[in-house]
């Protein structure tokens, strides 16, 4: 249990692929996601996502290729990487007839967790999802939003390294993706590798630094968030609110080498800046000594939403 | 205790956990002791019809009633659930959970196996004083209930096996209904005593169906003359012949069983070809006793080399037909695309292929063993006994053997290839249409006709061939035909196989065929 990760790379696949008769899922896969990180996995439907986390998780063979997790390859150590890593699929089934205490004392079971250290897990694990108060009632009786939370915590019954979530915050109320939300940035804090796939872009924006963007089975963009938004605007992205004439300010804010200024019009004025960030202070003086009334001045951070509008031009939820 | 004993079997733990439910453990202990009383009640009522009154006619009858209903329970009802417990994982959709983890899969088979049964022991356990009032009172010997309740739980361990084995090949397609289920245990049933019957003349492993009866040697004293059974010329007493008879059958189903439930779980796994063994050891053993019954000595050695030669590539053929992984790195490499060896051999490579491989070095190595052994004859080539027409002339014989066997293999090879190309989600179905055209498909089947062991004609053989069958002296025209008939179908069946092949390859994407 909790055995460290091999490589700096939690995830490396190279060439994967996976087909489903003439559909090709996942076409030469090639990725890396550093060890410690909360990775968003976005893509439209049929982008491949499922198919990745599944191969990732030993569930499926791919046709192709290889990957590895936490150092170990997926076709020819398939057991040492299912101890390393937690799945949690997003269409699941559960045993109707057991209690959501037995259902998780089983998994530790399987997964081989210590005798002594199963009752304390699943305590842990049930407080951790708020359902200790549901630990003796049949999993026929709980909700969808319940099952959701109890196989969360099925996931991480044997502390593993790796998290491989597939929409994990569809089908729970806001409180419980908030809960969520807080869990998994426990976990990451934790030295944990978390892969989250999900279609709320903007939950994903909320706590993944790295991100994957899949479409048809092709990885259109991989990387830190802030790196692939340099990437793709390579200038800082500029926000000013004023009070008073927008020419002026837009006179004085062009003055400085390497404004772009956007077209816009009223009190908010956007514009790129290709310099270092120091530039931002003296714009600012600038316009105070020009007389004109500065309500804020800020980068605007980009986010995964953004990212994902401009590489796939795809709208999405 | 008990987390010791789920340490060691969670799957046995989780099961037992849901059966041995007080309100569920009531409500089958109530059943159960129903059961047991009606029976009782049945007794009574016999009696009454006959006017026998008397205590051993009363609990011998019970013996019996309580035998049948620990073998319902045990070789029926128990089978039933540990089927239905992995048929259920496909069908629900639990069994991606069971993927994720990993213990191993053996272990979650025997947790199946001893776990599943939770209602079936408590019923049981019920019984057990009913059948104890029977044995006491009763005519019958404690050892002889004793051997019958062995044999009942060992043909248990065999049927549950094979259900399971079943269960784990459907995966998660819906089951027939009960209606075809039906069907087929009464064309089961009617198999079983047609082959107990025949068993009867037969020196091989079908001697074991003997065991079937002891039931009904109970029941019946017509069926006492069962109480040993011949096997290659021995007789073992019956219970503990089919106790470790079935208790072995029904470890290589389970091994079965795990291979394919690894292989659906992404757990390589290679398994020892123990069906080529246990049919390679039948045919040998076959080959032994003619030896040791005076016959001949190719009368003995025709099974030995079919089983060394050849059993072992049919066990390759049905292994890789019945493997439900994909061919693509196969097709990749037909259409140049480097694919290493490891990879190509790591999962399916094409039966044919395999089967060819196999037959080449078998084939090395027979004709290494027969020079070896027959080099005399070769140089001394002599006819000893014209009306056998030189079959009994060493090298030739094994020559002309091992010729259409070679054919034939290939022959199966490619049928099931074929299958393999066109039944991508359904290879049973390929297997299912060979075991159909088996007998119409020109093969080996040995059977006895006049004194020896010959190849016999299938339907389709005596079709083509124009020779009639009076002595001896017709199978070489036979022989010819047979030959004739085989190569024309392994041509045919290799031209379907190029078809198909090429058609598989056409459906690549491109942009992998570099």
């Amino acid at each position: 249990m909790g055995e460290s990760v091999r490589t700096e790379q939690a995830i490396r696949t190279r060439r994967l692929r996976k087909e489903y008769d003439k559909v090709v899922a996942l076409s030469a896969l090639d990725l890396e996601v550093p060890a410690g990180e909360i990775c968003g996995l976005i893509g439209p439907n049929g982008a491949g996502k499922s198919t990745l986390l599944k191969i990732l998780a030993t569930v499926i063979r791919p046709d192709f290729g290889n990957a590895q997790v936490a150092g170990f390859d997926v076709n020819n150590d398939p057991l040492p990487v299912r101890r390393r890593v937690g799945f949690m699929p997003d269409f699941f089934a559960l045993y109707e007839n057991v209690t959501a205490e037995d259902f998780l004392a089983y998994f530790a079971l399987a997964y081989g967790v210590a005798q002594e250290k199963i009752k304390p897990r699943v305590t842990e694990l049930l407080q951790m999802v708020n359902l200790r108060d549901k630990r003796t009632e049949l999993i026929s009786g709980l909700s969808r939003g319940m099952r959701q939370r109890l196989v969360f915590a099925k996931t991480l019954v044997h502390d593993p390294q790796v998290l491989l979530l597939d929409e994990p915050l569809s089908g729970l109320d806001p409180r419980a993706r908030m809960d969520m939300r807080e869990a998994l940035r426990g976990l990451q804090n934790s030295g944990k590798t978390i892969i989250v796939s999900s279609h709320i872009l903007a939950e994903l924006s909320d706590f993944c630094r790295y991100v994957v963007i899949l479409e048809k089975g092709v990885l259109r963009a991989s990387g830190a968030v802030d790196e692939i938004l340099a990437r793709l605007h390579g200038a800082l992205q500029v926000r000013v609110e004023i009070i008073g004439a927008r020419e002026k300010a837009v006179e004085v804010i062009s003055r400085t080498p390497g404004v772009s200024i956007q077209p816009g019009d009223g009190a908010i004025i956007n514009f790129s800046l290709a310099a270092e960030r120091a530039k931002l202070a003296e714009i600012n003086a600038a316009l105070v000594s020009g007389g004109v009334g500065v309500v804020s001045l800020e980068e605007k951070r980009g986010d995964i939403e953004d990212i994902y509008h401009q590489i796939s031009g795809h709208e999405v939820q | 205790m008990e987390l010791r004993f789920a340490m060691r079997l969670p799957e046995a733990w989780r099961l037992l956990r849901i059966s041995w439910k007080p309100g569920r453990m009531a409500g089958i202990g109530l059943l159960a002791i129903s059961v047991c009383l009606l029976s009782v009640g049945y007794i009574v009522f016999s009696a009454y019809l006959t006017r026998d009154f008397t205590l051993p006619s009363l609990a011998k009858l019970l013996c019996v009633i309580m035998l049948i209903y620990q073998g319902l329970l045990w070789d029926v009802i128990l089978p039933a659930q540990v089927s239905n417990s992995l048929a259920q994982e496909f069908a629900v959709g639990t069994w991606q959970f069971q993927q994720t983890t990993p213990q191993p899969v053996r272990r979650l088979l025997l947790g199946k196996l001893l776990g599943a049964g939770g209602d079936v022991y408590l019923a049981a356990g019920i019984g057990l004083p009913f059948l104890a009032l029977g044995v006491i009172a009763g005519p019958y010997p404690l050892l002889n209930v004793l051997g019958v309740c062995l044999t009942i739980i060992a043909l248990s361990a065999l049927v549950s096996s094979v259900t399971l084995y079943f269960a784990a090949m459907a995966g998660g397609r819906k089951q027939g209904g009960a209606v075809t289920t039906v069907v087929v245990l009464v064309v089961l049933l009617w198999m079983l005593v047609g082959l107990a019957d025949y068993a009867k003349t037969r020196p091989g492993s079908f001697a074991a169906l003997h065991p079937l009866f002891i039931m009904l040697a109970m029941i019946n004293p017509k069926w006492a003359s069962f109480a040993f059974v011949k096997f290659f010329g021995f007789a073992f007493p019956i219970v503990p012949f089919a106790v470790v008879f079935y208790a072995a059958c029904a470890w290589w189903i389970f091994t079965a069983t795990e291979a394919q439930l690894r292989r659906s779980m992404t757990i390589p796994m290679s398994r020892t070809p123990l069906f080529a063994a246990f049919i390679a050891l039948e045919f040998c053993l076959i080959g032994f006793s003619h030896a040791a019954a005076g016959k001949p000595w190719y009368a003995a050695w025709i099974p030995i080399y079919i089983s060394l030669n050849l059993l072992p590539l049919y066990y390759v053929l049905l292994n890789h037909s019945l493997n439900l992984s994909e061919l693509r790195p196969w097709l990749y490499r037909l259409r140049g695309r480097k694919i290493s060896w490891p990879e190509l051999f790591r999962g399916d490579a094409p039966g044919v292929f395999t089967v060819a491989v196999l037959l080449a070095i078998f084939a090395l190595g027979a004709a290494a063993f027969n020079l070896r052994l027959h080099g005399q004859d070769i140089l001394n080539w002599a006819t000893r006994s014209p009306q056998l027409y030189r079959l009994n002339s060493a090298p030739l014989i094994v020559i002309l053997l091992f010729l259409p066997s070679v054919v034939i293999v290939l022959r199966d090879a490619l049928f099931f290839q074929a299958g393999q190309l066109l039944f991508k989600r359904g290879r049973e179905i390929a297997f299912a249409a060979y075991l159909i055209l088996f007998g119409a498909l020109p093969g080996l089947l040995m059977v006895r006709r006049f004194e020896n062991p010959v190849l016999d004609l299938s339907p389709l053989t005596a079709l083509l061939s124009s020779v009639v069958i009076r002595d001896w002296k017709d199978y070489q025209g036979l022989y010819i035909n047979y030959l004739a008939v085989n190569l024309a179908l392994l041509v045919l069946l290799a031209a379907i196989n190029y078809r198909l092949l090429r058609k598989a390859q056409q459906n690549l994407p491109p942009e992998l065929v570099k």
